[in-house]
Formats: structure tokens, C-alpha cells, sequence
């Protein structure tokens, strides 16, 4: 191999490296403004979304299980848009989801239902969320 | 020139390629959407408040046990005894006497968590108290009150029976609710007796798989008739 097809291949792969770093980085988002490479994308709330969830006791399945997303502290500016959210276990896996067209937030306040019926309030360690349009 | 070419051609299909795949891994997330927002969270789901009966009744008992749900959803599983909900507390009216303790349980779906109960006296004796990591069958931790003036905590796993210290109490004035806690970390006990810390229990090593797993809990009163009396169970985070 020639030493400047060498040099072609490293620095492709180094700017590979570079953009999967920067996308790696947008998943441990806690909220805030975002912004990827050169293109940057605004938020509809800056100053964060608090969470909490609606949990009923299933009897059948002897375990509690997560109907709902409540989120509060919600910026007005996010209301109508479309919001897609993503529940995940402790490996990263998703283990249940919600996604709503257009979300309707009221006095900052907004729920999102959960799908499947039988998530598993334990299991969740991670959500994630993203209100986009 | 034409080798010059093939490097160019390589480089320009390496970056195409880290692109097209750093799009996808964005597409997941909505990157070209005009607004975005990411959040995560590393909290589980379940609520704070795991279990919560005030074994609320009129004057009509009402047996504790199916259909009785505590205010949290669960069922409760009366193992033993005629365990009755009057007056707005838990009491045993027949069962729970001379070599029987009276036993219910209820799952908490959790392991690791504070466990509290208010237990009285009548008369000055007779005994009450927290079941703690039970599984149903044979395992099971207890930390009990005895009105006499004394807190223990033992564990029982297939017949075996461990018991820790007893520690000595005060003894409150008959017909006073006094909260009975025990806080278990995954590793050991820690009791408390009117809001006072009586005991901290390790676990041996080998009881650790045992018990650690276990989420239901529950509550254990021993004599006839009517004389201790329990109330606020509450099993938290």
C-alpha cells in the first residue's frame, strides 16, 4: 500500500471517529439546547424536563408496570410538536415506547401513554425523548 | 494520475460510508427536525411508595386477604391466622395463638427498601411484627416486637431459624402506636423501634442469595384475641 493511500484511509476513518463521537454524545443528552457538527439544531426547551411515571400494581403479573411518562417543566414552545419517546433496561435495550404527533402540553405539563401494556416499572433505567417539528 | 485517482476514489468512499452511517445512528433521533430535545434518566420507574395499607375498616371487620387490596393495588397472602381489619386496625381474632404466629404477606416488587408497621398493646403482651424478604415458601427474615420490652430479628430459611441479639426497649403505654422499621440495603437489617435504631444485622454471606431476591413482606402478630393490634403498613423505597 502506497503511503498516500495510507494516509487517504486514516483520515477517513479519523473522521469517522470523530462524527460517531459526536452522535455517541447526543445520547447522554439531560436535556438543554443541542447542537451535531455544523448544522445546529435548536431546542424547544432549554432549561430541562422533569419526568415521572404513572404505575399501577398488575396482580396478574405480580409486579408494577409503567402506563404512562409524566413530564413536567415542559417550555410552551414544545406544545403541538411531535414527541417520541423510549424506555430502556439497564443493557440499553428498549423495553417500551411512546409516540405522540402532536403534544399537547398544558401549564407545562404533559403525559405520554406507554406501549407495550406490560413494561415492567423495574426494569426501566433509561428514557430518552426527543421532541422534534 | 491514475493511481492518484483510485486514493481519492478510496478516501471519498470511506467518508461516504461514515456518513451514511453516522445519518442513520442520527435519523434515530430525529436530527433533522427543526427542534430537538434529548433527555435520560437513570431512575427506575417504580413508585417511592411501594406498599401502603391503613387496614381502614368500620366496626364490621373485614378479613385481610382476598378481596382486600392494599390502598397500592397488591393482594394480600394470609398465610396463617384470622387476620381482621376493625376499627381501622390489623388484628388476629382466632390462629394466632400458642405455637402459631398469624402471617400475612404482599409483594412489594422490590427488594431493597424500608419496611414499617405501628404496632400496640392492650395489656402488655403478645408480640408483633415486620415480615421481611419473604418468597412465599420458605424464607423468610422477621424483626419482632415483643410488649414485654424487648426487639429481635431472626431469619428462617427451610426450617432453620437464626436469630440475631434481642434488644432491650422501652415499653410505650398500653393502647400507643409505635412504628416498627427495618431498612434492608441487600446486605444486612437495620430495626428501629420508635423511630430509635435498635439493631443492625448483617447477613452471613451464604444468606445473601437467599434473602436478597426476595420482594414480598409482611406483617406477623401473635396473640388472642384482639389484644396487639397493627396499623400503616408501608413498604418504600
Amino acid at each position: 500500500m502506497s503511503k498516500r493511500k495510507t494516509l487517504a484511509i486514516v483520515s477517513a476513518v479519523a473522521a469517522f471517529a470523530a462524527v460517531s463521537a459526536s452522535a455517541a454524545g447526543l445520547g447522554g443528552l439531560t436535556g438543554a439546547s443541542l447542537g451535531a457538527d455544523t448544522t445546529v439544531v435548536a431546542s424547544c426547551d432549554t432549561d430541562g424536563i422533569a419526568v415521572a411515571y404513572t404505575t399501577t400494581y398488575n396482580v396478574a403479573a405480580a409486579q408494577y408496570i409503567v402506563s404512562a411518562v409524566n413530564l413536567t417543566g415542559v417550555n410552551a414552545a414544545c406544545n403541538a410538536k411531535a414527541a417520541n419517546l423510549t424506555l430502556t433496561d439497564s443493557t440499553g435495550a428498549s423495553i417500551g415506547s411512546s409516540t405522540v404527533a402532536s403534544l399537547t402540553v398544558t401549564a407545562g405539563a404533559a403525559s405520554m401513554a406507554v406501549t407495550p401494556a406490560n413494561v415492567s416499572a423495574k426494569a426501566v433505567t433509561g428514557l430518552s425523548l426527543v421532541i422534534s417539528g | 494520475m491514475l493511481r492518484r485517482l483510485w486514493v481519492l476514489l478510496a478516501a471519498v468512499v470511506l467518508v461516504a460510508t461514515a456518513a451514511t452511517a453516522t445519518t442513520a445512528y442520527a435519523a434515530n433521533i430525529t436530527l433533522t427536525s427543526k427542534s430537538l430535545l434529548g433527555v435520560k434518566s437513570a431512575a427506575n420507574a417504580l413508585p417511592q411508595q411501594l406498599v401502603y395499607d391503613p387496614f381502614n375498616s368500620t366496626t364490621t371487620a373485614v378479613s385481610l386477604g382476598t378481596p382486600h387490596l392494599a390502598s397500592t393495588g397488591q393482594p394480600w397472602v394470609v398465610l396463617q391466622g384470622a387476620l381482621q381489619m376493625r376499627n381501622g386496625y390489623l388484628q388476629c381474632t382466632t390462629g394466632c395463638a400458642t405455637a402459631n404466629y398469624g402471617a400475612a404477606l404482599i409483594d412489594a416488587d422490590m427488594a431493597r427498601v424500608t419496611a414499617t408497621v405501628d404496632v400496640r398493646s392492650a395489656t402488655g403482651s403478645g408480640a408483633a411484627g415486620l415480615i421481611l424478604n419473604a418468597n412465599q415458601i420458605a424464607t423468610q427474615a422477621y424483626a419482632v416486637w415483643y410488649d414485654g420490652g424487648f426487639v429481635t430479628l431472626l431469619r428462617y430459611d427451610s426450617g432453620n431459624v437464626t436469630y440475631a441479639p434481642v434488644r432491650t426497649v422501652a415499653v410505650p403505654p398500653n393502647n400507643t402506636d409505635v412504628p416498627l422499621s427495618a431498612v434492608f440495603n441487600g446486605t444486612s437489617y437495620t430495626v428501629s423501634f420508635n423511630s430509635i435504631v435498635v439493631m443492625t444485622y448483617a447477613l452471613p454471606a451464604l444468606d445473601v442469595p437467599i434473602f436478597a431476591g426476595n420482594t414480598y413482606f409482611g406483617v406477623v402478630i401473635y396473640d388472642d384475641p384482639n389484644i396487639v393490634k397493627m396499623d400503616d403498613f408501608e413498604v418504600k423505597q
